[in-house]
C-alpha cells in the first residue's frame, strides 16, 4: 500500500521558518507519532497535509498523486481526515448531524435529485445516519445522539470529532492532541479504538504530548524541533536519544 | 364574514408575497453567505413577469417561470465575484448591486417604463394560488434542509474550515445558494407584479430590504417556520398596533435593534431551542436510567 | 470648461473625503460597518441649520457646534447599537442590521421634526463671493471647503500618528485583545474613533447643507454609496486613501454628471464599486487593519 510522504517540505510564514526541510513518512496500517516541544511546528505539518497551508517549497505525496498543492476539499477527498487541537465542532447541531457530515465525500446523489427530494436521497441520508450510530455505539455513547454539540463535556467532545473524522472513511487519520484533557481511562478508551483504527487499515499520525499514550499507541515517532527533524525512528530509541531530551529539557 | 375576508384578502396575498421574499433573504444567510440582494433579485422578477404579460402575451404561469429562471441565473452569475469576497465586503457587494439594479430601472424606460413604472398589470394570482406557492416554498426548503445540500449548507455556516476539511466545496454551495436566493426572489416578485396593479423602481431598494431582513432576523434564520412567522408579524404589527403604522420606520427600526441584541436568534429558533431542549433532557433523564434500553432500569 | 468641473469635483471631493474618513476610521480599527454613519451626517446639517437659524450665533460657531453634537451622536449611537453586541460571538451580520435600525430611528426621528421638507439655511448665511483666476470661477466658499478640510484632515493625522491616543487606536486595529493585554482602555478607543467619525461626519454635512442650500432627512442615505466607493476604493481604514479615493470620486462623479448623464451617474458609480470589489477589494492603501485583513 502507498504511503503519504513529505520530502523536504518547508513552510515560511514571513520570516519565520516553521517547517524547514522535512520528510516524513506515514505508512497505512501504523500509528506514526509526531512529537516535540511547543511551537515545533506539528500543528504546521498537519495543516500542510491536508492542504490548510501551501507549502513553500518541497512535495507532498500520496500513493503516486502530488498533495503539494491540492485544496483542502481535495486532500479530504483523497482520503485524509484530521482532527484539531481547538476541538472544532458545529456547536449548535446535534451529535448526530455532527457525525453525518462527516459522511459528505461519499454522497452519491446529484444535485436535481436533492432539488427534488427524490427517494435515493432519503436512502443515503439513512445509510448516513446508521452508519453514524454505528459510531456512536463503538465510542459507546449512544445516549448523546439528539443532544447540540455544544451541550457535551471535553472528553466527549474530542470524541465526537473523531467519530465525524472516522465517519470519512479515512486512509489517513491525522490526531492533533486527542487525548489532551483527558482521564487516564479515558485515554485507554481512545487508545483502544485508535489500535483497532490502525489495524483496519488506516495510516494513523498522532501528534501528542502525553507521552505514555505517545509509548503505548505508536510504531514509529518523528521528534521535531523549531521545524527540523531532530529524530526518528522506534519509540525505544527516541526516548534514550540525547537530542530529543536536550529538546524537552533545554540545555 | 364575507366582508371580513374581502378586507383583509389584500393584507393576506401581501404577506404570503412577502414569504417569498424572507425565504430569498433567508437562503443565502442559512450558507453563510452575507447576500442582501434579495431586492434586486424580486425587481428582476416583477419586471419580467410584468413584461412577459404586458409585451410578450404570456400567461402567468410561463411569465412566473421565466421571471424565476431569470432571477435564479443572475444570482447564478452575482456569486462568481461574490466568492472572492468575505463577511461585510459580501454585503456592500450586494447592496450595491441591489442598488445598480433600481438605478437600470430608471434607466431602461423602453424595456421598464423608467420613473414611471410599468402599468395596468392585470390581477392574475388570488389568494389560493398565493397559499399554495407558500406552502410549496415552504415544503420544499423543510425538505431541501434535511438533505445534502442542507447539511453542507449548514456546516459551512457554522464552520467553514471544518467544512473544507471534509471535502465540501464551499464555492460551488455559495453559487447554489445565490441560485436559489434568485429564483425564490424572482418568482415572488412575479407573483408581486401579477397581485398589484403597477410597479416602480423604487420600491426595490432599501425599503424592502429592510422588511425582508426584519422578517428573517425576527422570526429566525435558522428553522423554515423563522421567515414565515417573522413576515407575519412584521406586517401584521401595523394592522394590529396602531401607533406602529403611524410610526412605521421608527419602530422598525427599534425592533431591529432589540431583536438582534435581545433576542439574535429570532422567535421560532429561540422557542424551538427551548423545547428542543427540554425533551433532550428528559430523553436523556430517562435512558441514563436505562442504559440497555430494556425497559429495566439499572440498579 | 473641463477644468471649471475638475475644480468642482475636487471640491466635491474634499467633502465626500471627509465624510468617508469617519466610516473608514471606524471599519478598519474595529471592522464594524456603520450603515447609519449617513444619519449623523444629517443630524450634523440639522444641528448646524437650527444653530444658524434660531440662535444668530455665525456658521463657524454652528459648524463646530455641529461637529461636537456629532461625534456625541456617533458616540451614543455605539452605546446603543453596537456595543451590546460586543462581548457575543456573533457573525457580520449583527453589526449591520443593528446599524439600519438605528439609521432608520434616526432617519425618522428627523424626518417627523423637518415634517418631511427640505429646510435651506437663512439668506447670507454665508458671503456670495466668486473671484475670476487662471480662466476659472472660484467662490470663496469653494476656498473655504477645502481650507476647512484640509485643516482637519491634517489635525487627523496628526493625532493618529503623533499623539499617544492615537497609538493606541493604531494599536487596537491590529489586535484588539493584544492591546487590551498591553494596557490600553478599549472602551477609551471605541469613544474615541466613534468620536471623530461623528465629528467628521457632522462638519460634512454642515458644509453640504450650506454649499447646496438644502437640508433634508434623506441627505444622509444620499451620501452613503459615495462613501462606500471611497471606503472600499481607499483601502479599509487607510487615511490617506479615503482622501486621494474622496478627490478622486469626486471628479468622476462631477465629470460623468455633467459630461454623460446624471441619471446613470448612480449606476456608474455603483458599477464601480462593483467592479473594484472584483479586481481589488483591499483598495489602492495598505490601512490601518493590513495585515488581519488578508483573507
Amino acid at each position: 500500500m502507498a504511503s503519504l510522504l513529505l520530502e523536504h517540505v518547508t513552510k515560511r510564514f514571513g520570516g519565520v521558518e516553521a517547517v524547514a526541510g522535512l520528510s516524513l513518512e506515514f505508512a497505512r496500517g501504523r500509528v506514526t507519532g509526531l512529537i516535540g516541544p511547543n511551537g515545533a511546528g506539528k500543528t504546521t505539518v498537519v495543516n500542510l497535509i491536508t492542504g490548510m497551508t501551501r507549502a513553500t517549497s518541497g512535495r507532498i505525496v500520496l500513493g503516486g498523486e502530488d498533495l503539494t498543492h491540492a485544496t483542502p476539499e481535495k486532500c479530504a477527498r483523497a482520503g485524509i481526515a484530521r482532527t484539531f487541537q481547538n476541538i472544532r465542532l458545529l456547536r449548535e447541531a446535534s451529535v448526530l448531524d455532527n457525525i453525518v457530515i462527516g459522511c459528505h465525500r461519499h454522497e452519491r446523489t446529484s444535485l436535481l435529485a436533492n432539488l427534488l427530494g427524490l427517494p435515493a436521497v432519503w436512502h443515503e441520508r439513512a445509510a448516513f445516519r446508521a452508519r453514524a450510530r454505528a459510531l456512536l455505539q463503538r465510542f459507546g455513547m449512544t445516549e448523546y445522539v439528539d443532544l447540540p454539540a455544544g451541550a457535551l463535556s471535553y472528553g466527549h467532545q474530542r470524541r465526537v470529532e473523531m467519530m465525524r473524522a472516522l465517519a470519512t472513511a479515512p486512509d489517513y487519520l491525522l490526531l492533533d492532541e486527542p487525548v489532551a484533557g483527558m482521564t487516564e481511562g479515558e485515554a485507554e478508551e481512545i487508545g483502544a479504538i485508535v489500535t483497532e483504527i490502525a489495524r483496519d487499515g488506516v495510516g494513523v499520525l498522532l501528534i501528542e504530548h502525553n507521552m505514555r499514550f505517545v509509548m503505548e499507541m505508536c510504531d514509529h515517532v518523528y521528534v521535531v524541533n523549531s521545524g527540523r527533524l531532530i529524530a526518528a525512528g522506534p519509540v525505544a530509541a527516541i526516548c534514550a536519544d540525547p537530542a530529543v531530551i536536550d529538546a524537552y529539557l533545554g540545555s | 364574514m364575507r366582508s371580513f375576508v374581502l378586507t383583509y384578502e389584500p393584507l393576506f396575498e401581501i404577506i404570503c408575497i412577502y414569504c417569498g421574499l424572507a425565504f430569498s433573504q433567508y437562503l443565502p444567510l442559512r450558507a453563510g453567505v452575507y447576500s442582501l440582494a434579495t431586492p434586486g433579485f424580486v425587481s428582476i422578477g416583477a419586471y419580467a413577469g410584468a413584461y412577459a404579460v404586458l409585451r410578450l402575451g404570456l400567461g402567468a404561469p410561463a411569465g412566473a417561470a421565466l421571471a424565476t429562471l431569470l432571477a435564479g441565473l443572475v444570482g447564478l452569475i452575482l456569486a462568481l465575484p461574490l466568492a472572492r469576497l468575505r463577511g461585510h465586503f459580501q454585503t456592500i457587494a450586494t447592496i450595491a448591486f441591489m442598488e445598480i439594479m433600481v438605478s437600470l430601472e430608471f434607466y431602461a424606460e423602453p424595456l421598464t417604463g423608467g420613473a414611471l413604472g410599468m402599468n395596468g398589470i392585470p390581477k392574475l394570482v388570488g389568494a389560493w394560488q398565493l397559499l399554495l406557492f407558500v406552502v410549496v416554498l415552504t415544503g420544499f426548503l423543510a425538505v431541501l434542509k434535511r438533505t445534502g445540500i442542507g447539511r453542507a449548507f449548514d456546516a459551512i455556516r457554522q464552520d467553514p474550515t471544518v467544512a473544507r476539511s471534509l471535502g465540501i466545496a464551499i464555492g460551488r454551495y455559495h453559487c447554489l445558494a445565490l441560485a436559489l436566493s434568485g429564483a425564490v426572489g424572482g418568482l415572488s416578485g412575479s407573483l408581486l407584479a401579477y397581485d398589484t396593479y403597477s410597479l416602480m423602481p423604487d420600491q426595490f431598494g432599501f425599503g424592502m430590504l429592510v422588511t425582508a431582513l426584519a422578517a428573517v432576523i425576527l422570526g429566525g434564520r435558522s428553522s423554515v417556520a423563522g421567515p414565515i412567522v417573522g413576515t407575519i408579524v412584521l406586517l401584521l404589527l401595523p394592522e394590529v398596533f396602531r401607533p406602529f403604522a403611524e410610526h412605521r420606520l421608527l419602530l422598525q427600526g427599534a425592533l431591529l435593534i432589540l431583536i438582534i441584541i435581545y433576542l439574535p436568534q429570532g422567535i421560532v429558533d429561540t422557542l424551538g431551542r427551548r423545547i428542543g431542549m427540554r425533551f433532550a433532557a428528559r430523553r436523556r433523564a430517562l435512558s441514563l436510567s436505562d442504559p440497555r434500553g430494556h425497559g429495566v432500569p439499572a440498579p | 470648461m473641463f477644468a471649471q468641473q475638475l475644480l468642482n469635483g475636487v471640491v466635491v471631493g474634499a467633502v465626500y473625503a471627509l465624510f468617508s474618513l469617519g466610516l473608514t476610521l471606524v471599519f478598519g480599527v474595529h471592522q464594524i460597518l456603520n450603515l447609519a454613519h449617513g444619519a449623523v451626517l444629517m443630524w450634523g446639517a440639522m444641528i448646524g441649520l437650527f444653530i444658524v437659524t434660531f440662535t444668530g450665533l455665525p456658521l463657524p460657531a454652528a459648524l463646530a457646534l455641529g461637529m461636537v453634537l456629532g461625534g456625541f451622536l456617533s458616540v451614543v449611537l455605539d452605546l446603543v447599537a453596537f456595543q451590546p453586541l460586543r462581548s457575543r460571538q456573533g457573525d457580520h451580520l449583527t453589526t449591520i442590521v443593528s446599524s439600519i435600525g438605528a439609521n432608520l430611528i434616526l432617519i425618522s426621528i428627523a424626518q417627523r421634526i423637518t415634517g418631511a421638507q427640505t429646510l435651506s439655511f437663512p439668506f447670507g448665511t454665508f458671503p456670495v463671493r466668486i473671484y475670476s483666476e487662471f480662466g476659472l470661477r472660484i467662490s470663496l466658499q469653494q476656498i473655504t471647503i477645502v481650507a476647512a478640510v484640509a485643516v482637519m484632515i491634517v489635525a487627523l493625522f496628526l493625532y493618529l500618528f503623533r499623539t499617544r491616543m492615537g497609538v493606541e487606536v493604531r494599536a487596537v486595529a491590529l489586535n484588539e485583545r493584544m492591546a487590551m493585554l498591553l494596557g490600553v482602555n478599549p472602551r477609551f478607543v471605541y469613544f474615541q474613533t466613534f468620536f471623530i467619525a461623528g465629528a467628521l461626519a457632522g462638519a460634512a454635512g454642515v458644509i453640504l447643507g450650506v454649499a447646496f442650500n438644502a437640508v433634508s432627512y434623506q441627505m444622509g442615505d444620499a451620501v452613503m454609496l459615495q462613501a462606500f466607493v471611497v471606503v472600499v476604493l481607499g483601502g479599509m481604514g487607510s487615511v490617506p486613501g479615503a482622501v486621494c479615493a474622496g478627490l478622486f470620486l469626486g471628479v468622476v462623479q462631477t465629470l460623468t454628471s455633467v459630461f454623460i448623464s446624471s441619471q446613470l451617474s448612480d449606476a456608474i458609480l455603483f458599477g464601480l464599486l462593483f467592479l473594484l470589489l472584483l479586481v481589488r477589494p483591499t483598495g489602492l492603501f495598505a490601512g490601518l487593519h493590513a495585515e488581519a485583513r488578508r483573507v
